[in-house]
Parts: structure tokens; sequence; C-alpha cells
């Protein structure tokens, strides 16, 4: 039969024609979406997760620029106008020295974030390089360096991390490698796992047949293919070091004076709730604060979003 | 099984010897003398110190009469604080610790599974949002700023409780809270999701299909369940419960093993900063072998597993 006649035949009312078999998909509705748009658009469903992710945005801005928004440096010291309310001159107040907590807060959150990103880095890269050779060389190799893991693993972090303080001595870059010493033991862990599935599958057999180095494996088939669990252990690596910054610090185990962090700076702050300067004891813990949250919150959210099998 | 328990506690045991030979080594490792800073001192004076300390011989022999004094307890003498036994100190500390470390966790269980539970029921969507809430304020306020929130709120604005300090009952108060809340945060969210989970199963569905009662189809099934994951956290958890006291005792004062350690450590008394870790470490790797011990016994497809490997 040709078109032609096709066109000529009595068509049934559509009511009366229901297909028994279901219609194939409308690929024109919605094109299939690629797996990095897919998790992205789960991601901002989520509007915990999306808060956070501004969160951290607007605060990594804020940690750049704030500093230099007022006229006064972080460690600036003014006794004319020591423990002063916010006001138009200093907006977050002053602290018992007369500097500036606007100033002192934002230097705090370079710190901060300045640790948790470099700490999350160094966790990363030290765990890919570990877990990666213990998951993909395998046998002997495999068994002794996850030994190691497990015994350094049953060592207590923050007692750790407080011991290489005492070794190392107080500073930005001893509190950053304290916290790496132990902080790499999860992600080699978790890469090892990945690896260990991936090195079964066949791309990676035939990337291994046609010889590909193992530095160009780890590299490009590897760890791209395992990007989202390790994505997610990196957002969450980050608080968690910002927490322990700020908690050595706290314990005057951190950061030297007069350096801001917010860890110190709550502490300095701790005589105010007796003498009512709360200002000063505020913005230092609300954006510590905050900047767990924001971080947590992305965190689960992308966790969430890599696999929604997970959802809680 | 057993052969899996000897294996963890061979493991353990390992693990507590690399930190003790890390912790001695790296607290060799500093530069200087623990004497140095004292100022005034006789050369004579510091030489006497020094033996009397066993600081005059070489490393290893210092090492191995480390090791053979631990073997029979004895943890060795404190440099600075004035009760100069360590045996005594860390005795003095460590049932103010258990007390305060044992209050925490039993808050943090009891409030967080019946929260948790509560919120899976979904009865009432007050209390979702409630654990929901102190979810959120459980993972992103850090315990020290907990700490001075509650001690302001309880202690100065309302008086009720004291600021800090160890005594009665009422000084264990708000530093129980401050170091249990994060947990029972964790544990609300965790038994949340793992009770919903349980009660989307199939055999909830059918024990409510037989007639039996929903509460005891709750507690008596779903609940057995849904609490299996919960003995697996506790390790962690108590390990958490354990390094926050570092930061706990120390805001409100109390003279347990974590306000000790921290003094010990600004102090540079190195055998009592050695003690501490020795008896942190000892503690936590005991906390985790009976948390792997009960799950064992709890859940008897764990035993299978762990005889196999």
């Amino acid at each position: 039969m040709s078109l032609e006649q096709s066109r000529d035949l009595p068509q049934p009312p559509a009511e009366l024609f229901r297909p028994r078999v279901a219609a194939p998909p409308r690929l024109d509705a919605r094109p299939p979406l690629s797996r990095g748009r897919e998790v992205v658009r789960r991601l901002r469903q989520n509007r915990l997760a999306l808060v956070g992710f501004w969160v951290i945005v607007v605060l990594t801005v804020m940690a750049v620029l704030g500093p230099a928004l007022v006229p006064y440096a972080y460690d600036e010291q003014n006794l004319l106008e020591a423990n002063e309310p916010p006001s138009g001159r200093h907006w977050f107040g002053t602290d018992d020295f007369g500097r500036d907590v606007f100033a002192r807060t934002w230097t705090g959150a370079r710190i901060s974030l300045f640790v948790g990103f470099t700490a999350a880095f160094l966790d990363l890269v030290v765990g890919v390089l570990y877990g990666g050779i213990s998951g993909y060389v395998g046998g002997t190799t495999d068994d002794v360096m996850m030994r190691l893991v497990d015994l350094l693993f049953g060592v207590p972090h923050l007692l750790a991390t407080v011991l290489f303080m005492v070794v190392l001595g107080p500073g930005l870059f001893t509190i950053i490698i304290a916290m790496v010493a132990t902080g790499w033991l999860g992600m080699a862990r978790l890469v090892r796992g990945q690896v260990l599935q991936l090195r079964e599958l066949e791309y990676v057999q035939a990337a291994h047949a046609i010889g590909v180095p193992f530095w160009r494996m780890l590299a490009r088939h590897l760890v791209p293919n395992a990007m989202g669990p390790i994505l997610v252990n990196v957002t969450l690596t980050v608080p968690a070091a910002i927490f322990t910054e700020a908690a050595l610090s706290y314990l005057g185990l951190g950061v030297p004076l007069p350096l801001a962090s917010w860890g110190t700076m709550t502490a300095d702050a701790l005589v105010t709730i007796l003498t009512g300067q709360t200002w000063r004891l505020f913005f230092p813990a609300f954006f510590i604060s905050l900047t767990m949250f924001a971080f947590n919150a992305f965190g689960d959210g992308l966790r969430d979003a890599l696999d929604p099998r997970l959802k809680r | 099984m057993a052969v899996y328990l000897i294996r963890r506690v061979l493991l353990s045991l390992l693990t507590l010897w690399v930190i003790i030979t890390l912790t001695f080594v790296l607290m060799h490792a500093i530069p200087g003398d623990p004497f140095a800073s004292e100022a005034r001192i006789s050369p004579q004076a510091l030489e006497n110190l020094r033996r009397f300390y066993g600081l005059d011989q070489p490393l290893p022999v210092q090492y191995v009469k480390y090791l053979s004094n631990l073997i029979r307890l004895d943890l060795g003498r404190s440099l600075r604080s004035e009760v100069r036994d360590i045996n005594q100190i860390i005795a003095d500390g460590l049932p103010i610790s258990a007390l305060l470390g044992a209050e925490a966790l039993l808050l943090a269980v009891l409030g967080g599974m019946t929260l948790g539970v509560l919120a899976a029921l979904g009865h009432n969507r007050l209390l979702d949002h409630l654990s929901i809430g102190l979810a959120i304020i459980g993972i992103s306020v850090p315990s020290f700023i907990l700490a001075t929130l509650l001690i302001n709120v309880f202690a100065v604005q309302l008086g009720l409780l004291p600021v800090s300090t160890w005594g009665t009952w009422r000084h264990t108060v708000l530093p129980a809270v401050a170091l249990g809340l994060a947990p029972l945060a964790y544990l609300a969210r965790l038994t949340r999701s793992s009770m919903l989970e349980e009660l989307s199963q199939d055999y909830v569905k059918a024990a409510i299909a037989r007639g039996l009662s929903r509460p005891r189809v709750i507690v008596g099934h779903a609940l057995r369940n849904a609490l299996l994951p919960m003995v697996t956290v506790l390790g962690p958890l108590s390990a958490g419960i354990l390094t926050g006291s570092f930061i706990i005792e120390n805001i409100f004062g109390i003279p347990g093993i974590g306000k000790i350690f921290v003094l010990s450590i600004s102090d540079r008394d190195y055998p009592l900063i050695l003690s501490g870790a020795v008896v942190y470490s000892a503690l936590l790797l005991a906390a985790n072998f009976l948390v792997d011990v009960a799950y064992g016994v709890i859940d008897p497809r764990i035993r299978v597993l762990g005889g196999a490997r």
C-alpha cells in the first residue's frame, strides 16, 4: 500500500484506537542528560545543598576581599577605640586591643578556608596516590599497604594532630601537615576500593593491554571515573579541617598570635559573656558555624545527587 | 569468631605499640631539653635532674625501659605537676572524664534514638523539623561554640547552672550537653533514615497485615533491625566524645584527663604527654574492639562474614 492510498482510507476515531503497547519515550521532550549534567540538575533541586553552595561562594569572595574593605589591618591596635560596639566606623565593632573585628573576622575566614582547602587537597593527592597504587598493583603490595592503613586508622585523629603540633610547633603550615598526617587515610581507603572495582572493567583492561603506563592510567582512566565519591570526600574533609584548626587555635595550639583565627577570636572573646561585648564572640562564632554548615550541606547534597539510591 | 577476635586483639595491640613508639620518637625529636626553659638552674642541678628522669641514658635504653615499665602499668613520673606520679594523676582524672563521657554518650544514644524514631514515624511534623534542625546545629556548630552559648544562656543569663568547674551533678549538665549534642544529632539523623528504610520493608507490611498492633510492629520488629547499624557508629562516636573532652574539659575547667593532657602540652611535660597519648589510644582501641565484638554478637550475619575473612 502506498502512501497516496493510505491517506484516502477512513481513519478510526482516535479515542477508540489506543495502542496496547507503551509509547516509545519521547526523546524530543528532554534529551538524555550527560552524567555530570544529571548530577548538577539533582543538586539544584536540593535546596539545602544549593544554599550551602552559594554560602561557600560568598564566604570565599569575602575572605578574598573582606580585609581590604576596611581601612584597618587585622593586627592594627588602637587602644583609644577598644571594645567599641558595631558602628559605621567599625562594622563588627572592635576588640579589647581596639582591633577591627570585621578585618579580623575575614582574616579568620582566609585562614579557615585556606587550611580547609589545602588540607583537603593534600589529603586528595596523598590518598589518591597511595590508594591508587595499592588498589592497582594489588597482591602483596596491596596487603602490606592496607595493613599499614588499618594500623594507623586506630590512632585517634585529634590526638595525632595535637602530638604533631607539639613537635612541629604552632603555625599555619604545621597545622596543615599535622592534619594531613592522619587525614589521608580515609581517602586512601576510598580510592583503593574504587580502583579495585574499576580495574576489572574492560576499558581498563584494554588500556592496560595497549600499554598505558601506570601514571596515565591513574590520571586519565581511574581517577576521573571515581570522581564522584572522591569529590564528596573532599567536600566533607574541608569542614572537618576547618573545625580542627579552630579547635586547636581555641586551645592555644593553633596559629600563633596576633594572627586572627576564628578559634583564637572565640577563645579571646570568652570573657565577653561576663563583660558584655558579645559582638566579639558573635561574629567569629557565627561565621565558623555558617561555614561548617555550608560545606556539610553541600557535601551531603553532592552525595545524594551522585547516588540517588542513598536518598535520606 | 575466635580467630577473628584474636586477630582483632592482636591488631589493636599492634596499633597501640605503633602509637607508643611513634609518640616516644616524636617526643624525643623535639629540639631542646625539657628543662631548658627552667631559668637559673645550675649545671649540676640540671645534670641531677636529667639523671633522675633517666634522660642521660641513650634513647634505645630509655625506650626499652619505658616499654617495660608500661607493661607493668607504670606510666612514670611527671616533670612538672605537683602530684609527680603519673599513675596518680591519671587515676585522679580518669573517673571524672569517664563520668562526663558516660553522661554525654547516654544523652546522645537515648536522645538521638528517641528523636530519630519519633521523626521517622512522621506523626508529628514538629518533631521531624526539630530533628532536622538539631542535626543541622549538630554538624555546624563546633562544640566549643556550643559550650560558650550554653554557659552564656544557662549559667550567666538564667543563673540556673554553675558556670564551670566540677563538683555536684549540676556541674555536669552543661558539659555533658555540649559534648553530647553533636553525636545526638548525628544519631537522630541516622536512626531516622534507618527506621524509614525498615518501615518500608515488606516484613513490616506483612506484620501489620497479620493484625499485629502498630506499636508492637514498630518497637518489636522495625526498631530492632533499625538499631543494628547504630552499634557500628558507637565506636567512632565514643572516639569523638573522648577527644571532644580535650576541648570541653578545658572550657569548663573540669580536672579530667582531657584538661590534664592539654595542660601537659603547654607545660611541655613530655612524660605526661606520652602517657596521655597512651591512655587515650588504649581507651579508644578498647572501645572500638568492644563495639566490634558487640556487633558480632548482635548480628549473626557479621559473625559469619568475620569468620570467613
